[in-house]
């Protein structure tokens, strides 16, 4: 390293003044300021420029490159701007681009939202959405994470923050890219930020100075006037660009804006009494000023562009940013330091000021590293402060009739509008409005994306007069050269029209918070963005998954001021009500525990949105200290496994089309190829028809682990022809675990976590529970034959704890409460706390007797109650019940008609499975329980 | 060059420095050194006391405040002033303590705060001297807002004595009982880290039982006492100086000076002499002043003109180009400000922090 940097030096100072190198390499202040005083004058004013790159990948002759490469190696010039591609190619770019060059390059980026802005690193959302979170540590933790990645990528100037006050709502180019209409908001937020990002020795710049809030013209385009006392601009424009430079920002851009009472005769970035006045001498200012893009349309509509890099360093600049001819620009300032028109010192000046903080920000110790570059973009911890503060940013403006959270059993029929007069909507939508139709299910979606004929708006009142809820995703974009502030008039009449139809509507502004009416809409949130990552946040807040809590950074109107905002929680449970009641019922329980059926039992029992009964009952063993049974008490569920993991499991990659059930298990096993076997299918293992045996006791043969079980399984002769009878059989359920794990590359039980247990919050509910938890769990059978010890927390199944512990036909430990969570998502269709988990036709179609053989009582994975009258749910379950049983002695049974959901657990092989009559008095038992249980509930 | 000049010596300021903190045993000294230190200089002042451990000093406005910032001193900057919100980035500085003097204060600051936007601050309670500070019903409520917002450390409380340089006015018991009880309630609701702090100068000297935490001394610390008599053990920093540039001999009834104001009763040795109310002499002086030559009080005749006086010097053996003592010479106690000032029913401070800026400092140290 040292080495490097010595060479690296010693390169540097050859090629400047190769007689005079004396200076102290050791020393960490290294480089002798005075020593540059050789270089040719028009290499010091290269060192003023800074040129535009990009992040494509090119190769060594492209043109791009080899243009950059000369102005680099001949010109001299001093700096780069990078804008999009990717990661890599803009790593590698820039790494050659500073490897030809004799002194380190700025390097700067636009990056006002993150380095996910441009390339493919962390994204934020805007500055007014920060604000909305009105936590100032998240402009904090912004600026540092952006300046992590950039500096890792090989950028060492950030330009941002906007220092801008939105004053002016109708402002087509700042909006949502300022913290705020007021000062107080803009410095609340930029200094922190400020703080983050040069913590990590990034120079911050804060821009537009003086200030490009209060004007309706984007001086991309055209040259903006703001015609505002000196006094006023001291008192607000101002003041976030005092404070900025009082807390050592390292740089200031110049806006191309016309002060008439600062200048009436130039714009600030020509402007002496602007720039050197008020930056430098009022306000002793030392870091840099650099220029706005000097191509963009106010200059060069304004005067020449050789003229206008003239100009700025005239009125103070040290960095002229983006000239339209990089040459001219050299060359016209040089001429005009030949005819006196601007002094060397003026030049000397600006050069030293850049000489010594390309010193400060350490580029002459650089070294760029892509593993940096992986260990640091994009990453984790990074994304998820991202997500969070745009999830905090969320802001509901209003929320009449309580429309969000979205009920959706209470919408059938929901229609999406979108409105943009961006032809790219759709595309920037995709993924939010996906997820709104996958959430609810039902949903229509209308894109709008120009301006609306009389006919137009008509068709559309026509197609959404049928439909329960409208939700209107405004996408209102600042872009260059076109930015619009607010919705067009033709969808604002629209809008005015389908509150007419009173059904209830949402409205949800993307980028500008600012609409021209606010009281045709019932609901309004706003997310002052369309980065991903607001529309994910929008898509969550309006189905509480996330909790609501922004507050307006901006007064949109007189009802809207600052700091007004709906806070709203998430919904966190799926139940309204919570109760325990002593259901008569229960007492059956009490006597089956006296009979020594079993010790213990835990009990879910729910009936719409209210829970009954969430409770233990007994003890979890018969000895004389034994605990009692808490709803907080685990149970092996065993054969439960089958419903409550293979069966949903296979029902998602079913529903990515992943997985079919019409698959043949020859796909997948070559013993399959038999005549006999060969037209056997997935559906067959779902249904208990594939001709497989119900159980194997491979604990009896010696040495049996996965592979070998599976290798004897599939080549089992056929019990049965496959179709002609129902055989319930643990053996296809674990070839269908085979199947999935082969399918997905994934083990069964990450993919129940992933899709199922952790979304759900089902806390309890594993594969092989951590020894930590042993006190917990209820014990079942004392194994005598085969592990010879009391089995607690370990998998009662033999086959089950052969396979690891993980099986598709048991295995999984589990809670009442979790089951019940669980079942209530299917009870609701398929979504649950505002997420969607199933659609409900693939819930119909699993649940669903698939009556293959007479008499079967078996949908697709799941039982139903038997319809001969002597089912153990009982005789009160309506048709279309659903659920499971399980050996250790648990059921799991659901009516999704009366909406009730009944889990009872008990551990009945404890001590052994063998008790007197067991088998017979559990069925009863079972039996008479449902059947007072439902007489009792379905009373109340 | 014979210009008027104010000579400020450094050893005195260091020796009075010793002697205030001996005084004030345990409690820390806050020099206060606002306006241009009282006359002496701010950035040398400022400067001389960054080379002792003094912990900490109060200014007045948010320039003075810029100012120390800039000098890069290493002590805490108490701003006693109003807190300045258009240059709040300035507080957000780990030397700097800002004072909240109302409700609303502590409102607009804590709008600002964040983990990397934060503040120290003092609340000042007016106890009764009616000018700076919330009062003491305002109180209670600031204090408990104050502890509950994060990223803002409430360090200190502090009050103002209106009548300290007498020691038996009735006010300042008043105060202190007020003050007392600020204490109490401060302490029921967070005992630690509370520097509570009540006197000046004049305080200290005469209410020493309430020094507290902290104790503010500004005039003593620049050698001379509030209590209109000198204190042997202070040692005046700034003696202004200016030299006699011409001599003459009147006859008796002759006019002297604008307005002939005096008019020789005898022949007379005069000088004149190069400095004015231009320079700080108080207009007053006209005809009643006296400057101070070799244990000599020389009186002052005629009206003060912008940037010269005139001097009775007959049987004064003096020169040209010598200077005379307009106050402030260690060696002839009557030259002392607490006398002159009296004298004109007026205050020291006017005097030192009227010395105007064409006056050169000559700075003194070892």
């Amino acid at each position: 390293m040292f080495m490097n940097r010595f060479l690296k030096l010693l390169f540097i100072f050859s090629f400047l003044y190769s007689e005079e190198f004396i200076c102290d390499a050791n020393s960490k202040e290294f480089y002798c300021q005075d020593k540059f005083q050789n270089m040719k004058l028009v290499d010091k004013i290269a060192q003023m420029i800074m040129i535009r790159v990009d992040g494509e990948f090119y190769n060594e002759e492209h043109w791009r490159k080899k243009n950059v490469i000369r102005l680099i190696k001949n010109k001299h010039i001093g700096g780069l701007i990078t804008y999009t591609g990717s990661t890599h190619g803009t790593f590698y770019n820039l790494k050659e681009f500073q490897e030809n060059s004799n002194i380190p390059l700025f390097v700067a980026a636009d990056y006002e939202r993150g380095v996910g802005q441009f390339i493919d690193g962390t994204l934020f959302p805007s500055n007014m959405a920060l604000a909305a979170t009105g936590n100032p540590n998240n402009a904090y933790r912004q600026g540092e994470i952006t300046a992590i990645e950039a500096k890792a990528i090989g950028i060492n100037m950030i330009f941002a923050p906007v220092l801008d006050i939105n004053n002016n709502p109708n402002n087509p180019i700042i909006n949502f890219r300022s913290y705020g209409d007021e000062s107080e908001t803009v410095i609340k937020f930029s200094l922190p930020y400020i703080k983050g990002i040069q913590s990590q020795g990034i120079i911050a710049c804060g821009k537009h100075f003086p200030g490009h809030g209060d004007t309706d013209t984007d001086s991309h385009t055209s040259l903006p006037i703001i015609n505002k006392k000196t006094e006023d601009l001291f008192s607000q424009e101002l003041l976030p660009f005092k404070n900025a430079c009082l807390s050592g920002i390292r740089s200031v851009m110049v806006a191309h804006v016309l002060f008439p009472d600062l200048d009436p005769d130039n714009p600030a970035t020509f402007s002496k009494k602007i720039t050197e006045n008020i930056l430098r001498k009022k306000w002793n200012y030392k870091g840099l000023i650099i220029t706005d893009a000097l191509e963009m349309g106010a200059l060069s509509s304004y005067t020449w562009h050789g003229e206008a890099a003239v100009r700025a360093v005239e009125a103070g600049a040290d960095i002229i940013l983006l000239p339209i001819d990089n040459d001219q620009a050299i060359n016209s300032i040089l001429e005009a330091v030949e005819t006196g028109r601007i002094s060397i010192q003026r030049i000397e000046k600006s050069f030293n000021k850049i000489i010594s903080e390309k010193q400060k920000s350490g580029l002459f110790d650089m070294n760029s590293n892509w593993d940096i570059v992986e260990d640091d973009v994009k990453i984790y911890s990074h994304r998820k402060i991202a997500k969070n503060i745009a999830n905090e940013s969320m802001t509901l403006v209003k929320n009449n009739k309580n429309i969000i959270p979205i009920d959706i059993n209470k919408y059938n029929k929901v229609t999406h509008i979108m409105l943009s007069m961006d032809e790219g909507v759709r595309s920037r939508f995709k993924s939010y409005s996906s997820n709104i139709k996958k959430t609810h299910g039902n949903v229509e979606e209308i894109i709008v994306n120009d301006e609306l004929s009389r006919l137009a708006i008509k068709d559309i009142i026509k197609k959404v007069k049928k439909t329960d809820l409208i939700v209107i995703s405004m996408l209102i974009r600042i872009k260059m050269d076109k930015g619009i502030s607010t919705i067009d008039d033709t969808h604002n009449e629209l809008i005015s029209k389908i509150n007419k139809l009173d059904i209830p509507i949402i409205g949800v502004s993307f980028g500008s918070p600012y609409l021209p009416d606010y009281n045709s809409i019932d609901s309004y949130l706003c997310t002052y963005g369309y980065g991903s990552i607001s529309l994910n946040a929008a898509a969550d807040a309006i189905f509480g998954r996330i909790d609501i809590n922004g507050k307006l950074p901006i007064t949109l109107n007189r009802d809207y001021r600052k700091g007004h905002g709906i806070s709203i929680s998430k919904i966190s449970d799926s139940f309204n009500e919570r109760l325990n009641i002593n259901l008569e019922s229960l007492n059956l329980i009490q006597e089956a525990i006296s009979d020594s059926i079993f010790p213990g039992a835990q009990i879910f029992i729910s009936k719409g949105d209210r829970v009954l009964v969430n409770r233990g009952i007994g003890t979890l063993d018969y000895e004389a200290d034994s605990e009692y049974v808490t709803k907080n008490t685990i149970y092996d569920v065993a054969s439960l496994t089958k419903v409550l993991s293979t069966t949903p499991v296979s029902m998602k990659f079913i529903e990515k089309k992943r997985l079919n059930i019409n698959y043949k298990l020859s796909d997948f096993y070559s013993q399959y190829n038999s005549p006999q076997k060969k037209d056997i299918t997935i559906k067959n293992l779902l249904t208990h028809t594939s001709g497989l045996k119900g159980y194997i006791e491979y604990y009896k043969y010696k040495n049996f682990n996965r592979m070998k079980i599976i290798e004897d399984i599939v080549n089992q002769p056929l019990y049965y022809k496959p179709n002609s009878k129902t055989i319930y059989s643990d053996l296809g359920m674990i070839l269908l675990f085979d199947i999935i794990e082969q399918v997905t590359g994934s083990t069964l039980d990450y993919l129940s976590n992933k899709y199922f247990y952790n979304p759900l919050g089902m806390k309890n509910t594993f594969f092989n529970p951590s020894k930590e938890l042993i006190n917990r769990i209820a014990p079942t059978e004392d194994d005598q034959y085969f592990r010879y010890q009391l089995l607690r927390g370990i998998v009662h199944d033999e086959n089950a704890y052969l396979l690891g512990g993980v099986s598709g036909h048991a295995g999984l430990f589990s809670t009442a409460e979790d089951i019940g969570a669980y079942c209530k998502m299917l009870v609701n269709d398929g979504h649950y706390l505002g997420s969607r988990y199933f659609s409900k036709d693939i819930i119909k179609k699993f649940i669903k007797r698939q009556n293959i053989t007479k008499g079967s009582d078996y949908g697709l994975g799941w039982d139903t109650p038997s319809q001969n009258g002597k089912s153990a749910a009982g005789d009160y379950f309506s048709d279309s019940s659903f659920g499971h049983m399980g050996f250790t002695g648990t059921s799991m049974w659901v009516d999704p008609e009366e909406e009730i959901i009944v889990v009872l657990l008990t551990n009945r092989v404890y001590p052994n499975r063998n008790k007197k009559n067991i088998n017979k008095r559990m069925y009863t038992f079972r039996r008479e329980f449902h059947n007072s249980l439902m007489k009792e509930i379905l009373n109340l | 060059m014979s210009l008027p000049v104010a000579i400020i010596n450094m050893n005195y300021l260091k020796h009075n420095l010793e002697y205030l903190q001996s005084i004030s045993h345990n409690s820390e000294l806050y020099p206060v050194i606002k306006a241009n230190a009282y006359g002496h200089g701010l950035k040398q002042i400022a400067q001389e006391i960054d080379k002792t451990n003094i912990k900490g000093v109060c200014i007045a406005t948010v320039n003075e405040l810029q100012d120390l910032i800039n000098l890069k001193v290493k002590y805490s900057i108490l701003h006693m002033g109003r807190i300045d919100f258009s240059e709040i980035a300035l507080y957000n500085n780990n030397n700097v303590i800002a004072t909240i003097n109302s409700m609303d204060d502590l409102d607009k600051i804590s709008k600002f705060c964040s983990d990397n936007f934060f503040f120290r601050v003092h609340i000042k309670v007016d106890t009764g001297m009616t000018r700076m500070g919330c009062s003491i019903d305002e109180f209670d409520g600031i204090l408990t807002e104050c502890l509950k917002i994060n990223n803002l450390s409430l360090e200190g409380i502090y009050s103002h004595l209106a009548n300290s340089d007498s020691n038996n006015a009735s006010l300042n018991q008043t105060q202190i009982n007020s003050f007392l009880k600020i204490i109490e309630k401060t302490k029921k609701q967070k005992n630690n880290n509370i520097k509570f702090h009540i006197l000046n100068s004049g305080g200290l000297f005469n209410y020493g039982n309430y020094k507290y935490d902290l104790v503010r001394t500004g005039l003593s610390i620049y050698g001379i006492s509030p209590l209109g008599i000198h204190n042997h053990n202070l040692k005046p920093v700034m003696e202004f100086k200016a030299p006699v540039i011409l001599k003459k001999n009147i006859k008796s009834g002759v006019m002297v000076g604008y307005g002939n104001s005096y008019k020789s009763k005898k022949n007379m040795d005069l000088a004149i002499v190069q400095c004015g109310y231009g320079d700080g002499v108080p207009f007053e002086y006209s005809n009643k002043g006296f400057v101070f030559y070799n244990k000599n009080k020389i009186p002052i005749i005629g009206r003060i003109s912008m940037d010269l006086i005139c001097i009775d010097i007959t049987n004064i053996d003096i020169q040209i180009n010598d200077y005379v003592t307009l106050w402030g010479s260690i060696d002839d106690n009557d030259s002392r400000l607490e006398y002159i000032a009296t004298m004109f029913n007026n205050i020291p401070y006017t005097f030192i922090t009227g010395i105007t800026s064409r006056v050169k400092k000559e700075y003194v140290y070892e």
